[in-house]
C-alpha cells in the first residue's frame, strides 16, 4: 500500500516551471528524503502534498485519497518548517497542543499527550516557555512536538536541520531517525545535504530543474547513479568526472583521456559504444574507489601529480593533476605523498561509471 | 576629567533630546497657563511666565449647559466620530494590508503606488466634491459625512503601516496553523491577528488622532453636529475673546488624545518602528 503519489506533478510560478512532471510512490511508514540543489523543485513538492500549494496540474494522493482540492488542515498531514514557524504569542505547551486543540480532542487528552511527546522529545522543563525564551534546538524539539502529538498519516519535513549548528545536527539526524522508525509514520523529509539524506533515508529522490532524476534507496543511488548530476551531487568529495573520447583500435573501445588511454573490456565496451549519442564519454570514479600507490603496479592506470595533500582524520584526500584535469582521491593517512610527487593511480572497472557526454545519462 | 566617547554620546543625544521636548512642550505650557491664570494676569506686562495663583474656573465654566461655546457636546460628537473612524478604517486598511501583504493577484504594484500617491494628495482637492456628494446622499451636517471622507483619507497610509506589519511576521507561521487544522478565517483570528495587535492599535490611534484633530472638513460638512475643533472656532468673536477659556476649552480638546497615548505608548512605538523598518 503506498501513503503518498504523486503523479505527473506540475507547478509553475508566472513563467518558471518550479516542478516538472514528478512522479513518486511512497510507500507506507518509509523516510523518504527529496534532495536536491536550490531550486529545484524539492520544496514545492513538499509544498503541494502538504496543500500549500496548488498543483497546476497531477495527482496527489493520500491513503488512496485524491487530495488536490483538500486544504491543508484536512490532508491530515504535519509539517515541521525550516524556520520552525512556532505560534510567538503562545508557550511551548500551547504550540504543541494547538493541532489538538483545533481538531477539538478533549482537555484533558490534551495535556496528556502534550506530556507525552513533551517527554519523548526531553522538554518537560521547557512547556511554561514562550518560543522566544527557547534555543535553536530547543525550538526544534517544539516543532517535531507539534508535529507528533497529532500522529497524522504523514510527516512533511522541510530541512528541519538546517538551522542547527553542526554537532546539535548530527545528533538530531539520528533522533529523528530513531523517532520516524519508533512510530512507523510515512515522513517526507526535504534537504539539499547529501550526507543528511544518506544517513536518514529509506529511499532518497534526487531532484534538479524541477525533475525526478532518480528515486531509489540511498546504496543504490550511490554505487548506481542513473546521471552524471546524481553521480556527482552525492558523496563527499564527489565523484570524479574524467573527460574522454572514445575510439576504436584494432577493433576494442579505448576511452582517451589525453593523459592516458583506457581500454574497455569487449562486452562493456560494445555496451557503451551501442547507447552512446557522442564519442564524447564522461569516467566516473569514486575519490575512495582510486588506488593510489608510490610505485607502479599491475592495477595501475595512469600517472598522475600530487598538486594539493589534505589531511581529513584517518584519510587524505588528494588533488591529484592528470594533464589539464584535476581528480580528487580519498587515500589511508599512511600514504606518503610530497607535493608534486608522481604517483600511479587505478581503478577497478566494476566500481567505475561511463556517462554519455551529451545526454549526461549512465551508459554503464 | 575626561569622558568617554560613548558617554559623551550620551549626553549630547540626551541634551538634543530635552531641547526638542522643551520647544514642543512650551506652546503646551503657554496654554495650561493661560487656562489657570486671570484674566489681570494675562493681560499684565511684563507678562509673567510663571503664575503665583491659579484657577480652573476655566474649567468648570465652559462646561455649563448654558455656555455659548459647546465643548462638551464637542468632545462627545469628536469621539464617536474619532471612534467610527478608527474602526472602519482599520477594517478596510487591515483586509487591504493582509491581502497586499500575503496574497499574489495582479496588478499588486500598481494598487502599492496609486494608494501611495493618493495618500499624497491634499484632502482639500476632494472637500468640495465630497461636499456634492454628501449633499446628494442626505448626509450633510450627520457624523457619516466625516467619518466617511476620514476613513477614505487615512486608509492609504493605514494599509500602507499594516502591510509592513503583516509582512514582518513570517508566512510559514500561518502555513503552520493551516497545517494544524485552521482554516484560512481562523488562521487569521487565531494567529496573525494576535502577533498583529501592536500594529492594529497603532493603526487605531493613528487614525484616531488624525480624525480627533481634522478641522476643515467638519467646518465645510456639517452645522449644527459640532465637534471640538469646530467648536474652538467659535470663540472668534468680534466684541470679546474669552482667552482664559479658550485655553481650557484646548486644553480639554487635547486631554483624550494625550490619555490614548500614554497608555498605547508601547504599541505606537511598535508600531512606528516596525514600519519605518519595513515600509
Amino acid at each position: 500500500m503506498s501513503d503518498v503519489k504523486v503523479v505527473d506533478l506540475i507547478k509553475k510560478f508566472d513563467k518558471v516551471l518550479a516542478v516538472n512532471g514528478v512522479s513518486i510512490d511512497i510507500k507506507s511508514g518509509d523516510f523518504v528524503v527529496l534532495l536536491g540543489p536550490s531550486g529545484c523543485g524539492k520544496t514545492t513538492t513538499l509544498r503541494c502534498i502538504a496543500g500549500l500549494e496548488s498543483p497546476d496540474s497531477g495527482e496527489i494522493y493520500i491513503e488512496d485519497r485524491l487530495v488536490n482540492d483538500l486544504p491543508p488542515k484536512d490532508r491530515d498531514v504535519a509539517m515541521v518548517f525550516q524556520n520552525y514557524a512556532l505560534y510567538p504569542h503562545m508557550t511551548a505547551f500551547d504550540n504543541i497542543a494547538f493541532p489538538l486543540k483545533m481538531r477539538k480532542v478533549p482537555k484533558d487528552e490534551i495535556e496528556r499527550r502534550v506530556k507525552e511527546v513533551a517527554k519523548l522529545l526531553n522538554i518537560e522543563h521547557l512547556l511554561s516557555r514562550k518560543p522566544r525564551q527557547l534555543s535553536g534546538g530547543e525550538q526544534q524539539r517544539v516543532a517535531l512536538g507539534r508535529a507528533l502529538v497529532r500522529k497524522p498519516k504523514v510527516f512533511l519535513m522541510d530541512e528541519p536541520l538546517s538551522n542547527l549548528d553542526a554537532k546539535l545536527r548530527i545528533f538530531m539526524r539520528a533522533e529523528l531517525k530513531r523517532l520516524q522508525k519508533e512510530l512507523k509514520v510515512t515522513t517526507v523529509y526535504v534537504t539539499h545535504d547529501q550526507a543528511e539524506a544518506m544517513a536518514m533515508a529509506d529511499k532518497i529522490a534526487v531532484m534538479n530543474n524541477g525533475k525526478l532524476l532518480q528515486y531509489d534507496e540511498p546504496s543504490a543511488i550511490y554505487h548506481r547513479p542513473a546521471s552524471i548530476f546524481v553521480a556527482a551531487f552525492l558523496g563527499s568529495p564527489p565523484m570524479n568526472m574524467i573527460k574522454t573520447s572514445m575510439s576504436r583500435k584494432n577493433g576494442d573501445l579505448v576511452l582517451d583521456a589525453g593523459a592516458f588511454m583506457y581500454k574497455l573490456p569487449k562486452e562493456i565496451g560494445d555496451l557503451v559504444s551501442n547507447q552512446a549519442s557522442s564519442s564524447e564519454v564522461y569516467l566516473g570514479v569514486r575519490p575512495e574507489d582510486l588506488l593510489v600507490s608510490v610505485e607502479k603496479s599491475p592495477n595501475s592506470v595512469f600517472s598522475a601529480e600530487v598538486y594539493v595533500v589534505e589531511p581529513q582524520g584517518p584519510n587524505l584526500v588528494l588533488d591529484l593533476r592528470v594533464g589539464d584535469q584535476i581528480i580528487k582521491a580519498l587515500t589511508p593517512l599512511t600514504l606518503d605523498v610530497k607535493l608534486g610527487q608522481q604517483v600511479w593511480v587505478g581503478f577497478d572497472l566494476k566500481k567505475a561509471h561511463i556517462f554519455d557526454g551529451r545526454t549526461e545519462a549512465t551508459l554503464y | 576629567m575626561r569622558i568617554s566617547k560613548s558617554k559623551l554620546n550620551k549626553i549630547i543625544i540626551y541634551v538634543a533630546a530635552i531641547a526638542v521636548a522643551l520647544i514642543i512642550m512650551f506652546p503646551l505650557y503657554t496654554l495650561f497657563m493661560m487656562s489657570v491664570i486671570s484674566r489681570v494676569q494675562l493681560f499684565s506686562k511684563p507678562f509673567n511666565w510663571i503664575p503665583v495663583t491659579a484657577t480652573f474656573k476655566n474649567y468648570i465654566e465652559i462646561l455649563k449647559p448654558e455656555h455659548p461655546v459647546p465643548v462638551f457636546q464637542g468632545i462627545i460628537n469628536s469621539f464617536i466620530v474619532a471612534i467610527w473612524t478608527a474602526m472602519l478604517s482599520l477594517l478596510l486598511s487591515s483586509l487591504a494590508a493582509y491581502a497586499l501583504a500575503r496574497l499574489r493577484f495582479p496588478y499588486k504594484a500598481h494598487i502599492l503606488t496609486s494608494l501611495l500617491s493618493f495618500y499624497m494628495l491634499p484632502a482639500m482637492l476632494f472637500l468640495i466634491p465630497i461636499f456634492i456628494i454628501m449633499k446628494y446622499l442626505n448626509l450633510l451636517d450627520t457624523y457619516l459625512s466625516l467619518v466617511l471622507p476620514y476613513s477614505v483619507w487615512i486608509t492609504p497610509f493605514a494599509t500602507l503601516i499594516l502591510k509592513a506589519f503583516f509582512e514582518s511576521i513570517p508566512s510559514t507561521v500561518e502555513e503552520a496553523a493551516w497545517i494544524d487544522g485552521c482554516s484560512k478565517l481562523s488562521a487569521l483570528r487565531r494567529v496573525i491577528v494576535p502577533l498583529a495587535i501592536p500594529g492594529l492599535v497603532a493603526t487605531f490611534i493613528y487614525a484616531f488622532i488624525l480624525s480627533w484633530n481634522e478641522f476643515l472638513t467638519p467646518l465645510i460638512m456639517t452645522n449644527r453636529t459640532i465637534l471640538i475643533t469646530t467648536a474652538l472656532g467659535r470663540y472668534r468673536s468680534t466684541y470679546d475673546i474669552e482667552i482664559g477659556q479658550m485655553a481650557a476649552a484646548g486644553v480639554y480638546s487635547i486631554l483624550p488624545v494625550v490619555i490614548l497615548t500614554i497608555i498605547f505608548q508601547r504599541y505606537i512605538i511598535k508600531g512606528i518602528v516596525e514600519g519605518a523598518i519595513k515600509g
